[in-house]
């Protein structure tokens, strides 16, 4: 299974390079609010402080999961590359379950709508970003809500949670946000 | 007084006002310009911290692609009222957020790099907006420079009213300080224009300081009691020269007069001012000697000129002066003027004149006079002669051929005639020769007087012994003389010599001579019955006879003929004699060398 995996990955990573490189239409396969999206995805990792103990030592890369339905295809990958966030590195993760154990930005596919409060559940008490495109995933108790609104992105943000995660977020990123208490 | 003095109050006025001026200028753009050059710091310096919040604030925005947000950001750029406008571009340089809202492209600021620029009067600065390191965009402000001109515009307006009440300031205090410097200066040109106008010299400047011009003042002081001291000595000297009558004129080198005595006014009618500045020269028609150097050159290479010049003065009249130059040097001894002293001589050449062409008409009156005189009486006697030889002649030849038949008386008559017919003859002789001395024109020539006297002895027998003894001592020298007159002389005198001697007497006469420098008198002396002192001045006059006739025989012509004779050889003859004692006859005449 990591064969397959690996082999998909290395396609996926062939696609997407053609489609950024060479092949702009297979790129354009993903939606545009999805590739605005995950440029949003990463850079709000520059936007929150983790404490120190989320990260297994200081130059530890900051990973991020999606799970389940991937709504970004290549564009998050292609998005990441070579960019930091607070001086790490920024890894995608993998998509399988126990990736989400070591990831620090959980992007909780809208597929998963109907399992947003046992996902979350299983986070809780983890130092980990919680995001999502689905309906009522703040309210359901994850931290961000990302949207598309007419071609412009919007985020809702509960403070609470990310509180009570260890989170920190920036105040200017705020500003822009809408907050749920 | 203000208009004499008021350039030196108006430049130490100005001095002080300039200089005022100039530090006040000076100062006052100083700090204008420090001013605005750290307005603009202080500005860059404000801007750069507001832009780096802002572009700070617009990190987010433009990560998260809002630009609402940043627009909101930028808008608050409107409490800055510096600020003109305000570009947010992203990192592809395309616009993201601007303001005001409503700003149009062709305003905006294009990007450019970070950092700030003035340009036309306005402030760009280029904030990068920086994410993890990397620039995601980049903020422009355009900041206007309006607030700093207002502030160098207000600041300029303080500065002059400043200056304007510091000038005010200066020019008061200008006038009570320049007082320090100018009246003390006041006093000395106010009192050196009364000296100089007034040629006053008893005036003194007060002293006002105790400095420089304090110490000026005492040397100017100095220097005026001692021009007054001079001036009093030239005074007084002046004086005594117009006291003088001759005219005193002192002429500078280029002849023009400079001193012109009261004397001079009196003598030529020129008043003073009419002849001060004038050639000498000229005014007076001088008229030097036609013989000589000219007195100017002369005065100039000695020192002195005296001499005779012929002036006219002011009426036109001529007159002569006796004038005495002499020169008036300089320190260095060049020449400076000539002082001059003319004496009136007119008179005195006029009298002079006068009695020469007297002198001349008279002599030639007496001339004519004397010559028709000396004709006439050579005539007289001349014609005389002949009928005393006719009644002589003729009573002796009544006595020759009438002896017979005339009694004794008749012939005592007779002889008596006969006598005084000589007696008259040899008076008419004496006469013709004493009027041929005084007349006849000669030369005279040496001649010795051994010689003379030698040959007028041997042919003298009433010279000889036995009737007299007549002795002359060697040497007698020899004399400038004429030698038939110089006989006549000898003649008369050693005649006279034998003559006058009481009875009974041997006549005895010594000759000798004395030689002088230039002459040499001849004595001689005899022991005759000598003359009464009384007599002896009348004795060479002509018919000064002293005796009466009977007792010595003579015409009385002798001694004239030889004073005459002896003053027409320009000597002189005397005698020194006493009643009983002798006479001591001497001739002065001119001693002959060769």
């Amino acid at each position: 299974m990591g064969r397959s995996l690996d082999r998909r990955g290395f396609l996926g990573c062939l696609w997407g390079l053609l489609a950024a490189v060479l092949c702009l239409p297979e790129a354009m396969a993903v939606t545009k609010e999805y590739q605005l999206m995950s440029v949003i995805l990463w850079r709000l990792a520059q936007f929150v402080e983790w404490p120190a103990s989320a990260f297994a030592s200081p130059d530890s890369p900051l990973i991020i999961a999606v799970l389940g339905e991937n709504p970004f295809g290549t564009a998050l990958e292609l998005a990441t590359r070579g960019e930091t966030a607070r001086g790490r590195k920024i890894v995608i993760g993998a998509q399988a379950s126990d990736a989400i154990d070591r990831c620090h930005i959980l992007f909780v596919s809208s597929s998963e709508k109907s399992r947003f409060k046992d996902i979350l559940r299983s986070v809780s008490g983890k130092h980990i970003l919680t995001v999502s495109d689905g309906e009522g995933f703040s309210r359901a108790g994850g931290m961000v809500d990302l949207f598309i609104d007419s071609g412009r992105a919007a985020m809702r943000v509960n403070l609470r949670v990310a509180d009570a995660a260890g989170l920190a977020f920036d105040a200017r990123v705020l500003r822009m946000a809408e907050v749920v208490k | 007084m203000m208009c004499g003095g008021g350039s030196l109050r108006g430049r130490i006025r100005t001095v002080i006002l300039l200089t005022s001026i100039t530090v006040l200028l000076v100062n006052a753009i100083a700090f204008l310009i420090y001013e605005v050059v750290s307005l603009r710091a202080q500005m860059v310096r404000n801007l750069s911290t507001l832009a780096a919040v802002i572009a700070d604030n617009c990190a987010a925005p433009l990560a998260f692609n809002v630009p609402a947000t940043a627009q909101e950001i930028l808008a608050a750029l409107k409490a800055e009222p510096d600020i003109v406008s305000a570009v947010l571009y992203a990192s592809d340089q395309s616009v993201f957020a601007q303001f005001p809202d409503s700003l149009p492209p062709s305003q905006m600021t294009p990007p450019d790099a970070a950092g700030y620029r003035f340009e036309s009067g306005a402030l760009l600065l280029f904030q990068p907006v920086l994410q993890e390191g990397k620039s995601i965009g980049l903020l422009s402000m355009h900041a206007s420079l309006r607030s700093i001109f207002d502030r160098a515009w207000n600041y300029g307006i303080i500065a002059t009213v400043i200056l304007a009440a510091a000038i005010l300031l200066a020019f008061v205090l200008s006038d009570i300080l320049q007082r320090r410097i100018s009246n003390p200066i006041f006093a000395l040109t106010t009192g050196a224009n009364r000296i100089s106008t007034r040629g006053d010299y008893s005036i003194r400047v007060p002293k006002l300081t105790n400095d420089e011009l304090g110490a000026f003042t005492d040397s100017f002081n100095a220097m005026v009691a001692q021009i007054q001291s001079d001036q009093d000595r030239l005074r007084e000297q002046a004086n005594l020269l117009n006291l003088s009558h001759d005219a005193i004129i002192v002429r500078d080198t280029r002849g023009l007069i400079t001193f012109w005595s009261r004397g001079a006014v009196e003598m030529y009618g020129f008043s003073e001012s009419e002849a001060l500045g004038k050639a000498a020269r000229d005014l007076l028609h001088t008229v030097f000697p036609a013989e000589g150097q000219d007195p100017n050159d002369h005065v100039l290479q000695t020192g002195r000129w005296d001499g005779e010049l012929r002036h006219t003065r002011k009426d036109g009249s001529k007159m002569f002066v006796a004038s005495r130059w002499s020169l008036v040097r300089n320190s260095d001894g060049s020449p400076k003027a000539v002082l001059q002293s003319n004496t009136d001589i007119t008179q005195k050449i006029q009298f002079q004149e006068e009695l020469e062409r007297l002198v001349q008409e008279r002599t030639v009156k007496l001339r004519e006079t004397v010559g028709e005189l000396e004709a006439f009486s050579y005539s007289v006697s001349h014609d005389m002669r002949s009928p005393l030889r006719a009644m002589h002649g003729y009573a002796r030849v009544l006595l020759a051929d009438y002896k017979g038949r005339l009694d004794e008386v008749a012939i005592k008559y007779l002889e008596r005639i006969m006598r005084a017919a000589i007696r008259l003859d040899v008076l008419v002789q004496d006469i013709l020769a004493y009027s041929k001395v005084a007349k006849s024109e000669f030369t005279l020539q040496p001649i010795d007087l051994e010689q003379l006297l030698t040959d007028l002895l041997a042919t003298r027998p009433e010279l000889q012994p036995p009737s007299a003894t007549v002795t002359f001592i060697s040497p007698l020298h020899k004399v400038f003389a004429h030698e038939a007159y110089l006989t006549q002389c000898f003649t008369n005198l050693l005649g006279n010599a034998v003559k006058f001697v009481p009875p009974g007497v041997h006549p005895q006469v010594a000759i000798r001579g004395e030689m002088h420098d230039n002459h040499i008198l001849v004595w001689i002396e005899d022991n005759g019955i000598g003359i009464d002192p009384s007599h002896q001045d009348r004795i060479f006059e002509i018919f000064g006879r002293v005796h009466p006739d009977k007792a010595y025989s003579g015409t009385g012509i002798g001694l004239a003929i030889v004073k005459k004779a002896v003053q027409r050889m320009n000597g002189e003859v005397g005698v020194i004699s006493e009643v009983g004692k002798g006479s001591r006859f001497w001739l002065k005449l001119r001693r002959s060398e060769s």
